[in-house]
């Protein structure tokens, strides 16, 4: 077994504004292999998204960010290097975002926000080498007229259709890494639908691994292999999909589950802190151990 | 080019009706004030006869919508009657004294674009730091300077004190003015190759632009700043960060073009008020522009020469607005696009 | 447009230090202008008349800024310039504001050509430059210390027009208006009762941002000498007249200068501070 592609070792974070900490994540580990689909549910405000935010190298920055523990990125030391990471950003890992209408700029055509994608991955392409790998691309998420597509301003498009565009921009320079924030939530349940059903047939072409963010654990079941429960910034459960939809052991992985149909407008309960649950270790599946290297 | 030729349109049309408002205001409130204007014209040392005479000949007699009805028709020949104090028709005097204001004004919304923009720029990127809170404090204490006081302090310093620039006036003297062709001493150098007339008028520029121009910079600088701050915490922004684009790409283009959409509308505010401004700056450089002309007429009550400016800068002034109309539907392709769309 | 609690914009407020020295050097020149009489060194140079035995002198322990080409004491002189454009700024934006803010409700609200006119009236009115409908209409008047009140009156109000105009049709769409109109509340019942005090942040803010402004404009008018006359002590003439003895004699203009910038520049900041604090669209 290779390295993981996202390594993530008893991660903490903390925002600092004034004199007030809050702390946002208590120590989490998960890892991504190269090539695997793993998903982080958990609902909002649990952590998730800081989670990609830190994999992208995109909090480290930021002034008030207390950081402790390993994230490690395609073999980068994503905490004490962020700029090492910040150069492999847009190819070795990518991103796709919620609301794929509002993560492209209005007023940039298609085709030039293509090329920028294309150059910011470090190739050295002509305008029309750049256009004629943003048409290939476009065609292979079935986008039915790629080059009228690049023409056109994002507000041109629907929201489907700029998905596809995100993901063939997400995946056109070969990343080994994919972060997905709930990709699609913003569009109606058909549309998403078709979205993650492109999305796994075009990792599955490129070989790349994918972390995918998501509140909805039915969404999950048709795309992960490895499944990760976070609550409240700590993970509680862990396993493989069929071992957690079979039999989700810890009480917020089966309220999740409860919720799930009704997920749109209803709410999870609350669990209270002094539940024994929460202060449960993490609950591991069988076979979902660390991997071997990384147990010291 | 044919939506835009169609928002042009239509924007003139609006333009034009709001410039007859215009003169409708400012030709009533010129009527409805005491005073007879033949006398206040003529002074007091004139014969009854003399003023009836001036009545006569100015309609003056006449109702006063049907003496609308003249200007407008006069205006619409291009007449803005004859001031009394030059004796010359007022769009000769406008033509004669309105270029060197035009170059004052050009010159300083060609500074206000050029350092305000990018002052704006490094604020925002700076934001909550250091140079974001001097480039803050610079552009509050510009905008809340009038354009007077600049030049008094600029004046001191800069021609009096320390003596780099000319005091005032076009051109030092013992320069030749060159012969003109638009009026703009700097081009007209230009044209006829003179290019020692030309760095002096350009030399004489200075610090007059530069006092017109100091609100418009801060003022520009501010909006470039929060609109830059707007556009950076969107989710566009956030995509090209994850992509790997460089924060100088970033900021000189990707969040650039898209904060440059409201900012443009109130650059285009800014630009008209320094036409108003540069009366003042004028004042102080002794610059021989329109406010010359604007402020002599208003002292002599001089009715037709007051109307005629007014309508003159208020033109200048739709015109200004309706070009940053056009350059902001260029830019922004929601604009452009909808257009198209409304037709097809 | 979103208005916070009062609570909590104070709070904003006073966690801004800008904010903080706007007020300050508010609550510092308007001290001065309403204790003039009481704090300046020499009340009487506020006519013609001066100490003819200490003309054109420079700032010193006896005049702090100076004194004019007829011996009066410049700090005194600004004193009273803080007096004169404050109260003038009062009366313009207390006659400006309420036809203004009335224009902008009836445009709003009852819509049809009630809107079309005032609308379109305002734009008119916007077309021109402020300080050029101003000197225009000083053109046709004389010029004296009211007349340029009235003319900095007649272009201000369509500002507040405007604004109102534009929150109050964000309003209207607001469920509590609404409410009330099913209910049969009037319609000046709405208009005044409901959707005034929602515009109340926006208009206090800009007044702030105005009392700054106006100054300016007075200020401007009379550096043209069309506004207020010799000997009433104005900082806008007083510029002018002491541009005139630069540069040997330059505190005569550069101190009034400054005052009408520290003037401003306080209400600006104090203006910018409650705008961020109320989160009012201005």
């Amino acid at each position: 077994m290779s390295d993981p592609v996202l390594n993530i070792r008893d991660l903490k974070l903390a925002f600092r504004k004034g004199r007030q900490v809050t702390e946002v994540l208590h120590g989490i580990s998960l890892h991504v292999n190269a090539g695997e689909k793993v998903a982080l549910v958990g609902e909002s405000g649990s952590g998730k998204s800081v989670t990609a935010q830190l994999a992208l190298g995109r909090l480290q920055q930021e002034r008030g960010t207390l950081i402790e523990g390993l994230v490690q990125v395609a073999g980068i030391d994503a905490t004490r290097d962020p700029r090492a990471l910040a150069r492999v950003r847009g190819h070795r890992v990518t991103m796709i975002f919620q609301d794929p209408t509002s993560a492209l700029n209005p007023v940039f055509r298609i085709g030039e926000i293509f090329a920028q994608v294309l150059r910011a991955g470090g190739r050295h392409v002509s305008d029309a080498e750049a256009r004629a790998t943003a048409e290939a691309a476009l065609a292979e998420v079935h986008i039915p007229d790629p080059a009228r597509a690049l023409a056109s301003y994002p507000f041109q498009l629907s929201g489907g259709m700029n998905q596809r565009v995100m993901i063939a921009m997400a995946l056109v320079n070969e990343p080994e890494l994919l972060l997905a924030d709930e990709p699609g939530t913003a569009l109606d349940v058909t549309v998403q639908a078709q979205t993650l059903k492109l999305m796994d047939e075009m990792v599955t072409k490129k070989q790349a691994a994918v972390l995918f963010i998501s509140h909805n654990l039915s969404v999950v079941r048709e795309f992960a292999d490895r499944v990760y429960v976070i609550y409240r910034g700590k993970l509680v459960e862990h396993g493989r999909v069929d071992q957690l939809f079979g039999n989700p052991r810890h009480p917020y992985t089966r309220a999740l589950l409860a919720a799930a149909p009704k997920l749109v407008g209803g709410g999870l309960p609350d669990l209270p802190e002094h539940e024994p649950a929460f202060r449960d270790p993490l609950i591991v599946h069988e076979g979902c151990g660390e991997p071997e290297e990384l147990r010291t | 080019m044919g939506p835009i030729l169609r928002l042009l349109t239509h924007r003139l049309a609006i333009s034009l009706l709001v410039l007859v408002g215009v003169s409708m205001l400012i030709f009533f409130v010129a009527r409805v004030v005491p005073g007879d204007p033949a006398r206040i014209a003529l002074g007091p040392n004139a014969s009854q006869e003399m003023v009836d005479a001036l009545r006569e000949a100015r309609h003056l007699n006449d109702p006063i919508i049907v003496q609308y009805g003249w200007f407008l028709r006069d205006l619409v020949q291009g007449d803005l009657g004859t001031s009394l104090y030059t004796r010359r028709p007022v769009t000769q005097d406008i033509a004669a004294y309105l270029p060197a204001t035009l170059e004052l004004v050009f010159v300083a919304g060609a500074l206000m674009i050029l350092i305000g923009l990018p002052l704006g720029r490094v604020a925002a990127r700076y934001s909550g730091h250091y140079p974001d809170h001097l480039a803050r404090l610079l552009s509050v204490l510009a905008v809340c300077t009038p354009a007077f006081v600049w030049g008094v302090i600029l004046q001191l310093l800069l021609a009096y004190i320390w003596p780099v620039f000319p005091l005032e006036g076009r051109l030092s003297t013992g320069v030749v003015a060159p012969d003109r062709i638009t009026g703009f001493y700097t081009l007209d150098a230009l044209m006829t190759g003179q290019l020692g007339t030309f760095f002096d008028a350009l030399y004489h520029l200075i610090l007059p632009a530069t006092a017109l121009a100091l609100s418009g910079i801060g003022q520009t600088a501010r909006l470039t700043r929060s609109s830059m701050i707007e556009t950076y915490r969107r989710p566009y922004i956030d995509m090209a960060r994850a992509y790997g684009f460089s924060e100088r790409k970033i900021a000189r283009r990707y969040a650039f073009r898209p904060a440059l959409i409201p900012t443009l509308t109130i650059l285009g505010l800014d630009f008209a008020a320094m036409l108003a401004n540069a009366f003042l700056v004028e004042r102080v450089f002794v610059w021989p522009g329109l406010s010359r002309y604007g402020v002599e007429v208003i002292l002599r009550k001089d009715l037709d020469a007051i109307v005629g400016t007014v309508m003159v800068i208020a033109a200048m002034f739709l015109i200004t607005n309706l070009v940053v109309d056009v350059i902001v539907s260029i830019i922004n392709p929601r604009i452009r696009l909808s257009e198209r769309r409304a037709k097809s | 447009m979103s208005s916070r609690p009062q609570s909590i914009a104070w709070a904003e407020f006073r966690s801004n230090p800008i904010s903080i020295l706007g007020l300050v050097l508010v609550v510092f020149c308007v001290g001065l202008a309403l204790l003039a009489d009481v704090i300046t060194p020499y009340p009487t140079h506020v006519g013609p008349i001066g100490d003819f035995t200490a003309i054109n002198q420079a700032p010193s322990a006896a005049h702090w800024f100076g004194t004019d080409t007829i011996g009066r004491d410049l700090l005194t002189r600004i004193i009273y310039g803080f007096r004169l454009s404050l109260s003038m700024a009062a009366m313009v934006l207390v006659i400006a504001m309420p036809v203004g803010v009335i224009l902008g409700l009836l445009a709003g609200y009852k819509g049809g050509w009630i809107e079309f006119a005032i609308m379109r009236l305002t734009d008119i009115f916007l077309a021109i430059p402020p300080l050029v409908l101003a000197m225009a209409i000083m053109g046709f008047l004389p010029a004296t210390l009211t007349n340029a009140m009235l003319a900095v009156t007649v272009m201000w109000w369509p500002w507040y027009t405007r604004l109102v105009y534009n929150v109050v049709r964000s309003e209207a769409r607001e469920g509590y208006v609404l409410a009330a109109e099913v209910i049969g509340a009037s319609s000046s019942h709405v208009m005044f009762r409901e959707i005034l005090p929602n515009c109340a942040p926006a208009v206090l803010t800009k007044i702030t941002l105005d009392v700054g402004f106006v100054v300016l404009m007075v200020s401007s008018l009379s550096f043209l000498g069309l506004g207020v006359q010799p000997p009433t002590p104005d900082l806008g003439s007083m510029v002018a007249d002491g541009a005139k003895y630069m540069p040997d004699a330059w505190w005569l203009s550069i101190f009034p200068a400054l005052a009408i910038m520290l003037l401003v520049l306080g209400f600006n900041l104090l203006g910018d501070g409650l705008r961020e604090a109320f989160d009012a669209e201005v």
